[in-house]
């Protein structure tokens, strides 16, 4: 049941910080969106393994090495909201 | 000579024979954006570096080197698709200033043979919609009456073509977004099989379902574009290794003996009446063709779009993550010290996405936590084995599947904006291909009484592209869609 107090949990549990109009919005919105999900819940799957690759693809490893960038520094902190040095710069974390 | 009218293969054809320069061709697209496309809004950005390109391609050919199969066609690329130095925002807030420093392959793919990318085309935020109007970039237009809706998510994309502002354009696809609006704008889309074409690159919305193809002004052009892009890539994890045909040599349109499938269950519902005949004088027409008509059943076809918005939902949520305001894109508050680390993340969150991508991140969210993961995501999972499996079955009666794209043609802007559940139910015919992870195509067959586009959908066995185009090609020798691409847009 998607009520208001359960949305502000989804939402802090995802990281979003959601005015008091969304919260009130998502839950009108979310609500006939989750009853529609719930009729799966009478489809019979006991014969089924759940799916999450749709292709019969052979997943592959590779070797955890690194390969050539140049100008990585910059090339990567190029597109940094704030940075100091060479370095990401983000708020104290203790 | 209306050099904007010329299709993919009659471009790269002149070109290389010096009958028309790439700088030519180039500006002709160039100038239609100018005319038209602050109206139709197609384009996030148009390349400063297009006419460029297009004089290098001239250049090349001058000094007699060998030119790629797409030389100096202009090719919009969705603004999902990492463009190394050309900026890349995904359609949202939260990418607004994104520069990538690579490519993706598919981009890296369509420059080998010579193609150039004349601009990023506009879709719905993290290609998360079905009528281009969750764009931060503001909502497209459709070219043929821009009271409507270009479809989405790869609106942009199909407004470009149709608009003639591009010869051919790259879309995303991950519940219908390549061929709903495809359908929407009388171009052909096909949405090749999982695996086809390399991910690397591409903003991940849904991981198991996205896949990137073309759009085009008919057939020939998308399976020549296709075969330039497809192929194994060691940097897509599920990158497939199968072969890739020259399916733009090879296509035929004798349809003679083959077996097309119609499902029930996409035949029974409501359907708007110019659709429902439209798609019956196609398959008129390929039975006249030698083609041999038989019936189907996909039992599981009404619970293709709950388990569709669980799974891409879910995944969202978890690719999406990534957008943390840490190492690249927007970062909420310039005294941003006052804030925790969390609130930096939540609240820059909360105002970089929009509502739709909040709605599923939240969606996705409650599916995946503890105590709903068994009922939703799990359950979604194994009804999507089933769906897989009825089209294994299906496939051992029929060559390949026919049904109309959408249930009607396009809508009006601002039509079903409000109604989440009423725009996720538009993708109920298409989202299956993804879940079962066959190609799906969107080949025009007619228009509306209000004149406008809609075409039907092929699907295929997986890796079996060929017989789509196949039939696309039949399709488009015999059933007359009497109308070129707007010239004006009004």
């Amino acid at each position: 049941m998607i009520t208001e107090a359960k949305v502000q949990e989804i939402a802090k549990l995802a990281q979003l910080k959601l005015t008091p109009e969304e919260v009130k919005l998502f839950s009108e919105q979310l609500k006939p969106v989750i009853e529609y999900f719930d009729r799966l819940s009478k489809v019979d799957t006991a014969k089924y393994e759940p799916l999450a690759t749709p292709t019969d693809i052979k997943f592959r490893e590779r070797e955890d090495v690194f390969k050539p960038f140049a100008q990585a520094v910059e090339r990567v902190l190029a597109n940094a909201p704030d940075k100091k040095n060479n370095l990401f710069k983000v708020p104290p974390v203790v | 000579m209306k050099l904007h009218t010329l299709s993919v293969s009659a471009i790269a054809a002149s070109i290389k024979k010096g009958e028309i320069t790439a700088e030519a061709v180039m500006t002709a697209h160039l100038d239609r954006i100018s005319k038209y496309d602050g109206n139709i809004n197609a384009f996030i950005t148009v390349s400063e570096k297009a006419i460029e390109e297009a004089r290098e391609v001239d250049s090349a050919r001058k000094s007699g080197k060998t030119l790629g199969r797409l030389a100096g066609v202009p090719v919009a690329v969705k603004d999902m698709l990492c463009t190394e130095g050309i900026k890349t925002t995904a359609a949202s807030k939260i990418l607004a200033n994104f520069i990538p420093p690579y490519s993706a392959t598919v981009v890296e793919r369509l420059k080998k043979e010579g193609a150039i990318v004349i601009g990023k085309a506009n879709c719905d935020e993290f290609a998360m919609g079905s009528s281009n109007e969750t764009s931060a970039f503001g909502n497209v237009k459709n070219p043929w009456n821009t009271k409507y809706v270009p479809g989405g998510s790869s609106g942009g994309s199909a407004a470009a073509v149709s608009g003639q502002m591009a010869a051919a354009a790259i879309g995303t696809d991950t519940g219908g977004s390549i061929r709903q609006p495809a359908n929407f704008c009388g171009i052909v889309g096909i949405k090749p099989t999982y695996g086809r074409v390399s991910r690397f690159g591409i903003v991940a919305f849904a991981s198991s379902l996205d896949q990137a193809g073309p759009m085009a002004k008919n057939v020939k052009d998308c399976a020549l574009v296709l075969e330039s892009i497809s192929g194994f890539d060691e940097k897509d994890s599920t990158s497939a290794q199968n072969q890739v045909p020259n399916w733009s040599e090879k296509t035929s349109s004798n349809v003679k003996g083959l077996k097309i499938g119609l499902p029930k269950e996409y035949f029974s519902g409501k359907m708007d009446a110019d659709v429902k005949a439209r798609v019956e004088e196609t398959i008129a027409k390929l039975k006249s063709a030698g083609a041999i008509i038989v019936d189907i059943e996909l039992p599981s076809t009404p619970h293709c779009i709950g388990v569709y918005y669980l799974v891409c939902a879910s995944e969202a949520s978890s690719n999406l993550a990534r957008y943390d305001g840490i190492r690249y894109g927007y970062r909420y508050g310039e005294g941003s010290e006052r804030l925790s680390l969390e609130e930096l993340y939540s609240e820059t969150r909360g105002r970089g996405f929009g509502s739709e991508v909040k709605r599923r991140i939240m969606i996705g969210t409650y599916a995946l936590s503890s105590g709903y993961y068994d009922a939703y995501y799990l359950k979604a999972c194994q009804v999507r084995r089933m769906i897989r499996e009825e089209f294994s079955e299906a496939f051992s009666k029929c060559d390949v599947i026919l049904s109309p794209v959408t249930t009607s043609p396009a809508f009006k802007i601002g039509e079903r904006i409000e109604d989440p559940l009423t725009m996720y139910l538009n993708d109920i015919f298409t989202t299956s291909a993804n879940l079962a992870g066959v190609p799906g195509m969107s080949v025009p067959v007619g228009f509306s009484k209000e004149g406008l586009p809609i075409g039907v959908q092929l699907m295929g066995r997986h890796f079996d592209e060929q017989t789509l185009f196949n039939v696309g090609q039949c399709i488009e020798e015999n059933v007359k869609t009497s109308r070129e691409l707007p010239d004006v847009i009004q």
